[in-house]
């Protein structure tokens, strides 16, 4: 029985319904801004509702304070939209992990997606603690067994000690990286990462598409698209700066130089983008075991409605239907 | 973190003299307490500065370290040695997490008391809930 077909399993969100319905998923990210003010993430939420099955919150995303995730994801859900929370593993102990995601719970975040985190000497804040208390395999096992109504000491989740055992349901996810090395090595921890309880994975933005077909090539070789949702990072750039950027100070990014090349010659380059974007996203959809895409856009989120239409991604053309988030179920047996 | 090594009764502080005496110019060795060079090829995987013990971070690249671009990635090196011993299986098993209150104490001692197994996987001490992956809670 394949992950897709697990019919006896009642979603949990939107992003979980449009997958195991077998449709072609698409999610994209915000990243939350620096200053204490909603206002320009309500703006890309009203974006980027009813075309994206789920929109990502990062958690301070390259090492750099931003607004808490769990804060702007609180807020879309009161918007109506589908947050994804990002966890990094840098940042917090088991202690806060959890205690967030409890909150995050609480709060109607149902999608979970757990990241190691890039290290404290590359962000804003060098000289701070980094904390590493999980790595993300098992940020997903503790996350996983909240889900059974543990923590991860294996203290029970109920109220009292006559009230029934909580079973928060989440929709796990975690990342995977196919530009990193060793490749086989990255399949082995995607797998364990599986194993732990991820039902999703997003991976890395995507330039180099032959790395992306051999990971994938790996990844279906040892069944994982069985168990797990495969969503490709793609990300559309407006100029060559980003590309050139990336490909030597982003830890875990590969860019050919025919991707920069191709960007530095065009005329428009904001045209140009959207074209290599488009085109990457045809080639990663004809990849076998490939279930959807994850568009990172850094702070290009206006785009994403056209290069989903040019993409032919937009929700009717793959099929989705009633892009709200999903009823929340009844909190378990509150006491 | 309160390195547990000042706590310790003299005896104990014993066998870590010598432990780490062995382990130190050889391994690297952090203290963790709780080792896993067994699985991971001899390499000890608390050099990594995100101390993963289950495999690399996806900052690393053509066998170099995302933090230190001019060091190797420790993941790397596992790699490469467990293909060499044929240790590749043993890679594919998830370690528990560290238990931090083992923290600078002897690895030596803590499997002679039972507090982790031969592969370094901690124990619950008497008297304490399973931990984390045991699932015999659940």
């Amino acid at each position: 029985m394949t992950i897709a077909t697990d019919s006896a399993r009642k979603p949990v969100s939107t992003l979980e319904r449009v997958l195991r319905a077998g449709k072609f998923a698409v999610t994209a990210e915000i990243v939350p801004p620096r200053v204490p003010n909603l206002g320009t993430v309500t703006k890309k939420v009203e974006m980027l509702r009813g075309i994206s099955d789920a929109i990502n919150i990062t958690d301070n995303a390259s090492a750099c304070v931003k607004m808490s995730s769990l804060a702007v994801c609180a807020h879309i859900v009161h918007m109506g939209a589908e947050p994804v929370l990002q966890v990094t593993c840098r940042d917090r102990n088991r202690l806060a992990m959890q205690a967030d995601l409890i909150g995050a719970y609480a709060l109607g975040v149902r999608n979970v997606f757990v990241v190691t985190g890039d290290y404290v000497t590359m962000g804003d804040h060098p000289a701070t603690k980094p904390v590493y208390d999980m790595d993300s395999v098992l940020a997903v096992q503790m996350f996983e067994k909240i889900r059974t109504g543990y923590l991860e000491s294996g203290v029970e989740l109920r109220a009292t000690s006559k009230t029934p055992l909580v079973q928060p349901d989440f929709f796990l996810g975690a990342s995977a990286n196919p530009f990193a090395d060793p490749m086989p090595f990255h399949v082995i921890k995607t797998r364990k990462k599986g194993s732990a309880g991820a039902k999703f994975i997003q991976t890395q933005c995507t330039f180099d598409l032959p790395r992306t077909r051999e990971f994938m090539k790996l990844a279906v070789d040892a069944d994982l698209h069985e168990d797990m949702f495969f969503l490709i990072g793609i990300m559309p750039v407006k100029s060559h700066r980003p590309l050139e950027f990336m490909a030597t100070s982003v830890p875990g990014m590969r860019v050919p130089r025919e991707a920069i090349a191709r960007m530095k010659g065009a005329a428009n380059g904001e045209e140009e983008g959207v074209q290599m974007a488009v085109e990457v996203i045809e080639q990663v959809r004809a990849i076998e075991g490939v279930s959807g895409i994850h568009i990172m856009t850094v702070s290009w989120e206006a785009i994403i409605p056209e290069l989903l239409k040019r993409a032919h991604l937009m929700p009717d053309e793959r099929g989705v239907t009633d892009l709200a988030p999903a009823p929340a179920p009844k909190a378990p047996a509150a006491a | 973190m309160f390195m547990n090594k000042k706590a310790m009764p003299w005896y104990v502080r014993m066998v870590d003299r010598v432990e780490h005496l062995a382990k130190g110019p050889l391994f690297d060795c952090s203290d963790c307490g709780q080792c896993i060079l067994r699985s991971t090829a001899l390499t000890c995987p608390m050099r990594c500065p995100k101390q993963m013990r289950n495999g690399p971070c996806g900052g690393s690249m053509d066998g170099k370290c995302e933090v230190f671009p001019d060091r190797p990635c420790i993941w790397n090196l596992i790699w490469e040695r467990s293909q060499r011993l044929g240790w590749r299986r043993k890679l594919e098993w998830t370690k528990p997490a560290v238990d931090w209150r083992l923290w600078g104490t002897p690895s030596w001692w803590n499997l002679l008391t039972g507090r982790i197994d031969i592969n370094g996987n901690v124990r619950p001490p008497k008297g304490e809930q399973a931990a984390a992956g045991d699932g015999s809670a659940a």
